[in-house]
């Protein structure tokens, strides 16, 4: 017989729910758990051992969430023992770049990877104990936390105990503004002196390279490793070394040169390091592109001042910094320009526009014209939309009105009709010098037509293609 | 609390739109001899983008109805309120998928330069758990009370501009119809004998 629970008593939701059936009978079922976020963090680490001094190490360490409900923020901090960092998560530019990092809303089965690489100091063993802190926090912490530790190997002199013949010392000479794009070409000289007091022989030299692929070699040796017969005391050799840098980050090459002859090895070996950038960060561009927005309604009387205003946008794909704004007139002098960055230096964001108002002041009657022109650190791909011209007419003061007065009266004499007739050819005029300046590509700057072009746009809705499945339907 | 509206399933602005009338007006010509200064066509752009999403700042369950007058269930659903005037008929829908086009057409005037005419296709695109629909007359009057998951994908000619995701909503508030979005009408036809 079927059976429904006639009550149900809860008391917590972490313990057995008792249902109790209509014919008295009572049954426990398990308890139901609230969903509840469970933090873990692994960690893998490259390349593995034997580690020596100086070596850079990898962790990649993956903060995952294997409960069942989201964690809203954790925080992931790294302890170090003669360990130093030298980037965090060095290709991707939305994560963090730098511990303690903070980790937003994690998913339930979703992990996050962060990559640190660091590098191990003087002493023969490194530890990091690497933590994620959830907040709230989970019930389950002891996977909060992984520990890594290694040893170092100690590199025993090679030439130990001999007594000391030569004093190799190397030394790399680069230039230190050459470009250091992901995938360029760097070259740097090695030397290679002998303080003496003897001559060194069999001299052996090799190179690591670090994020960078050798390329050539060229001088005392062609290739690396290699072996240099000889370098007579107070004798240098060279070689040039040709390299293609690796990836976004760290790079480094280290150069060591031994020999038999000399035991004291603390100023064999020299590196030349730095950080590559990505190609883009340096490639950045953005299309500015500059338009007349407002021009003087009327027109104005030498010595007033006319004000124009200028949109500047930025098509991008990068964002526009350092802005420079700049503007002439052979026949109006320039007052001042404002514009809505205030704060150098002026960024305008991929895509975003900003308004720009240009005073002038027309020096005497007449037409007067000028252009404004913006430029900004990143290279222009339409460098020709750069700039728009400004142009006004200062009209004589009132005390020549009189002359207008003639004028109107000589042409009321003429007659009404000769008058629209004039009116009319001259609406055309301006709408024929309109088009010609859309013709040459420029810009509509004819202050007493407003508006020049008068753009109207309505939009009408036709029904579309309409389909629908099969719908279940009953009766309500 | 109103409906989802159809315009917030949309995003605020099409990237390449600018292009995609350019090259539709090279193709196309309207402006006569002018050339027209790449700016222009920013700026058009943003006013056709501002211009057609006004249009569609409406309840998106309206603009799904035009699906649920085009289904055969519903149709023989609005037939058979018809044999019991202005009686309601409700009617609950169960799970089902609505497609609804709309072609938004943007009528462009640029001074004595010309004009032309934009066309937009939207397809909105709904999976429904259940609705309750009322009908009368053979009209369908209101909505109300669904759940669905809905997206939006709009484009201007080859153009895909906005390939939305699907989002979840709640009709949160009946959408009612007045007039009525006809389904079904009596016939007047009076049955002819053979001659």
């Amino acid at each position: 017989m079927s059976q429904t629970p006639a009550a149900e008593s809860r008391r917590r939701s972490d313990t057995p729910i008792t249902l109790t059936y209509s014919d008295g009978t009572e049954a426990e079922r398990p308890p139901e758990r609230a969903p509840a976020p469970n933090l873990e963090v692994s960690v893998t680490t490259e390349p593995p051992a034997p580690y020596k001094h100086g070596d850079v190490i990898r962790f990649w360490i993956v903060v995952g969430n294997k409960g069942d409900a989201p964690i809203p923020f954790a925080r992931v901090s790294m302890q170090l023992g003669n360990l130093t960092i030298v980037n965090v998560n060095p290709t991707f530019p939305d994560a963090c770049h730098e511990l303690p990092c903070d980790l937003r809303e994690i998913p339930p089965d979703a992990n996050v990877s962060i990559f640190v690489r660091s590098r191990i100091g003087e002493e023969n063993s490194f530890r990091t104990v690497i933590t994620a802190t959830p907040r709230p926090p989970d019930a389950v912490s002891a996977d909060n936390t992984v520990t890594v530790e290694g040893e170092v190997e100690a590199e025993p002199p090679v030439n130990a105990g001999v007594p000391a013949s030569a004093d190799l010392s190397v030394d790399i000479e680069a230039d230190p503004d050459q470009s250091r794009r992901s995938g360029d070409s760097v070259t740097y000289l090695v030397k290679i002196h002998n303080a003496g007091p003897q001559d060194a022989t069999n001299i052996q030299v090799d190179l690591r390279g670090e994020n960078m692929s050798l390329q050539k070699v060229t001088g005392a040796c062609s290739q690396l490793p290699c072996t240099v017969p000889r370098i007579a005391r107070d004798g240098d050799a060279s070689l040039q070394v040709s390299a293609t840098l690796g990836t976004a980050g760290f790079f480094r090459s280290q150069v060591r040169a031994i020999s038999a002859d000399d035991p004291e090895e603390a100023n064999n070996t020299t590196s030349y390091e730095g950080e590559i950038t990505t190609t883009t960060a340096l490639r950045a561009k953005a299309d500015l592109s500059v338009m007349l927005t407002e021009a003087p309604a009327e027109s104005d009387q030498p010595g007033d001042i006319a004000r124009f205003v200028f949109s500047v946008r930025n098509h991008g794909p990068d964002a526009a910094t350092d802005v420079q704004i700049t503007a002439s007139s052979d026949d109006a002098a320039v007052l001042g320009i404002t514009q809505a960055c205030e704060v150098a230096p002026c960024t305008i964001a991929a895509g975003s526009s900003v308004a720009i108002e240009l005073d002038t002041r027309p020096d005497a009657v007449g037409t007067f014209s000028g252009r404004l022109g913006v430029s900004a650190t990143e290279q222009d791909p339409d460098p020709g939309n750069n700039s728009a011209p400004f142009a006004g007419e200062a009209a004589p003061a009132s005390t020549e009105i009189p002359w207008i007065w003639i004028v109107a009266a000589v042409l009321g004499l003429i007659g009404a009709g000769t008058a629209t007739n004039a009116i009319r050819k001259a609406r055309w005029r301006r709408m024929i010098d309109v088009r010609s300046r859309l013709d040459t590509g420029g810009e509509i700057s004819l202050s007493p037509i407003e508006p020049v072009i008068p753009i109207e746009i309505h939009v009408r809705v036709e029904p579309g293609e309409t389909e629908a499945s099969s719908i279940p339907v009953r009766d309500a | 609390m109103p409906n989802l509206t159809l315009r917030r399933l949309l995003p605020d602005n099409y990237q390449h739109l600018d292009e995609a009338i350019e090259k539709y007006s090279r193709e196309q010509p309207w402006t006569g001899q002018a050339s027209v200064p790449g700016f222009l066509w920013q700026m058009l752009s943003d006013r056709v983008t501002a211009e057609i999403h006004s249009v569609l700042d409406g309840d998106v369950f309206g603009f799904l109805a035009a699906g649920w007058c085009k289904a055969r269930e519903i149709r023989q659903s609005a037939t058979k309120s018809l044999r019991e005037p202005d009686k309601p008929l409700p009617l609950v829908l169960g799970k089902h998928e609505l497609s609804t086009g709309i072609r938004p057409v943007a009528v462009v005037t640029l001074g004595e330069l010309g004009k032309t005419e934009l066309p937009f296709d939207l397809v909105v695109k709904a999976k429904f758990e259940a609705v309750m629909i009322t009908l009368k007359n053979g009209q369908l009057i209101s909505a109300g009370s669904g759940d669905c998951e809905v997206s939006a994908l709009l484009k201007f000619r080859e153009h895909t501009l906005y390939d939305g995701a699907s989002i979840k909503t709640r009709m949160l508030e009946p959408v009612t119809f007045d007039p009525g979005l006809v389904i079904a009408v009596e016939s007047t036809d009076k049955p002819r004998a053979n001659p």
